[in-house]
């Protein structure tokens, strides 16, 4: 922890005496989120980003068109849904938070978020990256269920009331660095090293899921963008024939107008925020099991400052 | 004895009449003002018989730094040492106002001598007027904005009073609250700080002497308040002008750095003084290719509201859900040959053809 608070104030140090002789990039990304995974962008000071996030059923599960008929193209499920506020206390620095469905075991989620860039990168290249520090804590506000002998998550949630750590089996938290460069007015690109704690875990897994996150934005216009979003955990449980879970990917297209960021997109992950989506996606995009999904985020002035002329 | 009396009658005459005219108002040969560059021009003028046509209020410390803050900031600290509510939720004054000198010579207010000196001082290039020297002036909303505003309550007290202007502007511009006396009073107490004075008149060495010898006379002299007034811009005058047709450019302009360079400040000091990291709108601007493409392909669009032809000429007027909205520039502020180098440089940066 100290020693995390050092290398903050250092990096913060680092970007202000460069950044002032320098002039920033700005837009890297258009929004705080890459399809799922976060990006370096914070909300401006004094901004509130109002956000609203779907993802449908499978598309087409199998391939088999009465699969898609009977769900009409997963647009009749709901596989997950994010209402979320995000405040731009700085103009580096946001909070969060947020209310999920739930994608996997894990279900009425109640997220806390706290971002914080403490780089920016410049047009000279004195600073030829963007950081991201993102810390999240996810806490499932579900009900006790009856106990079932086939879903151990589910069980030990509900079932030991009185077992040691009840109440800290419903909570997990995300630990992201974000490292992100606009190389050029129409493609930015970033990687993500990510920690994922869960302090409940099936039997063969580890409560600390180590992944990378890998995403891009193509700019086609100045209103439009193609996203690519790809997660990489370090787990035998997503690789290899016997695997359990698969590689969260995502494409999508983002549309911006004055004041509102639309994002259309298919991934085959059902969580939306990353403690639910990363170490819990078992859908295969090769079994049609991708989904619609879409975000609406508006930004809200709330603080009436202008800066001076 | 007889000489001693007269001596002595002779002497209080003379004690008698140098009292006297040390005593003597106004006129005396002893009242003259030796003016310098810091007398403030309203002085000068009242000498010569001209009342200045603004409220006069008790300029003090606290008064002008309210009136600093409401114009900068939208809000200050009443008598009762409570904030006040922020006059408008979309502007400040200075969101579309600069307050200091907009021309080298204020004599001369046309849009290219404005645009040479917010080149030169980095000031922006705003839709309306400064308010350096707003209370040496003697209208408001002037020209076409008489007719633009004709049905709203209170244009023609705000064309000859100073208060009422600046209440209009808050309420229909600002889109705002209507500013209380106090307030008002507390904005002309700032704006007195910023009222022209000698220095920034173009006056000649012959013209100072000649003023220099009116006020010698201590005569009212409408010469002299017409030589003074010749210096500035009395009232800015306002002209709409129609949204050009696009029309492709002569090549050749893209070779005429002049243009492109004048074209290059309008964007930066105009355009991103607002635009830039979305300050004052949603609508973003910056300095990307796509960008660029984007506005260039907007221009082309005859009557598209995103056009920089549409926005400069018309504006975009407040309505309801978006009374956020964009000033125009009068023919005063951006005349229509900026207009165009404001498109060539544009074009020039979408198609690559402009190295900054």
């Amino acid at each position: 922890m100290k020693t995390l608070k050092l290398l903050t104030a250092l990096l913060s140090c680092i970007a202000l005496n460069i950044s002032a002789q320098s002039e920033k990039v700005y837009h890297t990304f258009t929004s705080t989120r890459i399809i799922n995974s976060q990006s370096t962008e914070t909300v401006k000071e004094g901004y509130m980003d109002i956000r609203i996030t779907h993802r449908f059923g499978d598309f087409m599960r199998d391939w088999k068109p009465e699969n898609s008929w009977g769900n009409l193209l997963g647009l009749e499920e709901a596989a997950d849904v994010m209402v979320g506020f995000e405040y731009g206390i700085k103009d580096n620095l946001t909070a969060g938070i947020s209310r999920t469905k739930g994608g996997a075991d894990m279900r009425q989620l109640m997220h806390g978020l706290l971002k914080y860039r403490p780089l920016t990168q410049t047009t000279d290249n004195a600073i030829p990256l963007s950081l991201a520090i993102v810390g999240t804590a996810s806490w499932a506000t579900m009900k006790r269920s009856n106990f079932d002998p086939f879903n151990p998550v589910l069980s030990s949630l509900s079932v030991c009331e009185t077992c040691a750590g009840y109440f800290a089996n419903r909570w997990r938290y995300a630990l992201e660095l974000h490292l992100a460069r606009k190389f050029s007015s129409r493609f930015s690109m970033q990687l993500s090293p990510m920690l994922i704690w869960r302090n409940l875990v099936r039997s063969g897994e580890q409560n600390a899921l180590f992944t990378a996150n890998a995403a891009a934005r193509i700019k086609l216009t100045k209103g439009m963008a193609l996203m690519l979003d790809a997660n990489l955990p370090f787990s035998s449980t997503f690789w290899g024939p016997n695997r359990r879970y698969e590689i969260p990917l995502g494409l999508g297209f983002e549309f911006e107008t004055a004041g509102h960021c639309f994002q259309i997109n298919f991934t085959n992950s059902k969580g939306i925020v990353g403690t639910d989506y990363i170490s819990d996606t078992n859908s295969d995009w090769l079994n049609g099991e991708f989904r619609l999904g879409f975000t609406i985020s508006r930004l809200v002035k709330l603080k009436k400052t202008f800066p001076e002329n | 004895m007889r000489y001693r009396k007269i001596l002595l009658l002779a002497a209080s005459i003379a004690v008698f009449t140098t009292f006297a005219a040390m005593s003597y108002p106004e006129n005396s040969l002893k009242k003259s003002l030796n003016f310098d560059d810091d007398t403030p021009l309203s002085v000068l003028l009242e000498k010569f018989g001209e009342k200045p046509v603004y409220k006069q209020v008790q300029v003090t410390a606290d008064a002008v730094e309210q009136g600093r803050a409401l114009l900068r900031k939208g809000f200050t600290t009443a008598p009762n040492s409570k904030k006040t509510p922020r006059q408008s939720k979309f502007f400040v004054c200075t969101s579309c106002h600069n307050v200091q000198k907009e021309f080298d010579d204020l004599s001369i207010i046309h849009p290219e001598a404005r645009l040479d000196y917010a080149v030169k001082k980095g000031i922006p290039f705003l839709q309306a007027s400064t308010f350096y020297g707003i209370v040496n002036r003697t209208s408001f909303f002037n020209g076409d904005y008489q007719k633009k505003y004709e049905n709203s309550l209170g244009i023609k007290e705000a064309n000859k009073d100073l208060s009422a202007a600046i209440n209009f502007c808050a309420v229909n511009n600002a889109q705002g609250r209507r500013l209380k006396e106090w307030e008002i009073n507390s904005i002309l107490a700032y704006f007195q700080t910023l009222e022209l004075k000698v220095s920034d008149l173009k006056i000649s060495a012959d013209e100072k002497l000649q003023i220099q010898n009116v006020l010698n006379a201590g005569i009212n002299d409408k010469t002299a308040i017409d030589l003074l007034k010749s210096k500035y811009a009395v009232a800015m005058p306002a002209t709409f002008l129609k949204i050009p047709r696009f029309e492709i450019p002569d090549p050749s302009l893209y070779n005429d750095n002049k243009r492109l360079k004048d074209g290059k400040a309008i964007y930066e000091q105009a355009c991103l003084n607002c635009h830039f990291q979305k300050k004052y709108s949603f609508f973003g601007l910056d300095k990307e290719l796509l960008t660029f493409k984007a506005l260039e392909k907007a221009t082309r669009t005859e009557n598209y509201i995103f056009s920089p032809y549409f926005l400069v000429r018309e504006g975009l007027s407040p309505r309801m859900g978006h009374r956020f909205h964009m000033p125009l520039f009068t023919a005063e502020k951006m005349s229509p040959e900026q207009l165009e180098s404001l498109y060539l440089y544009i074009s020039a940066m979408a198609k690559k053809k402009y190295k900054e």
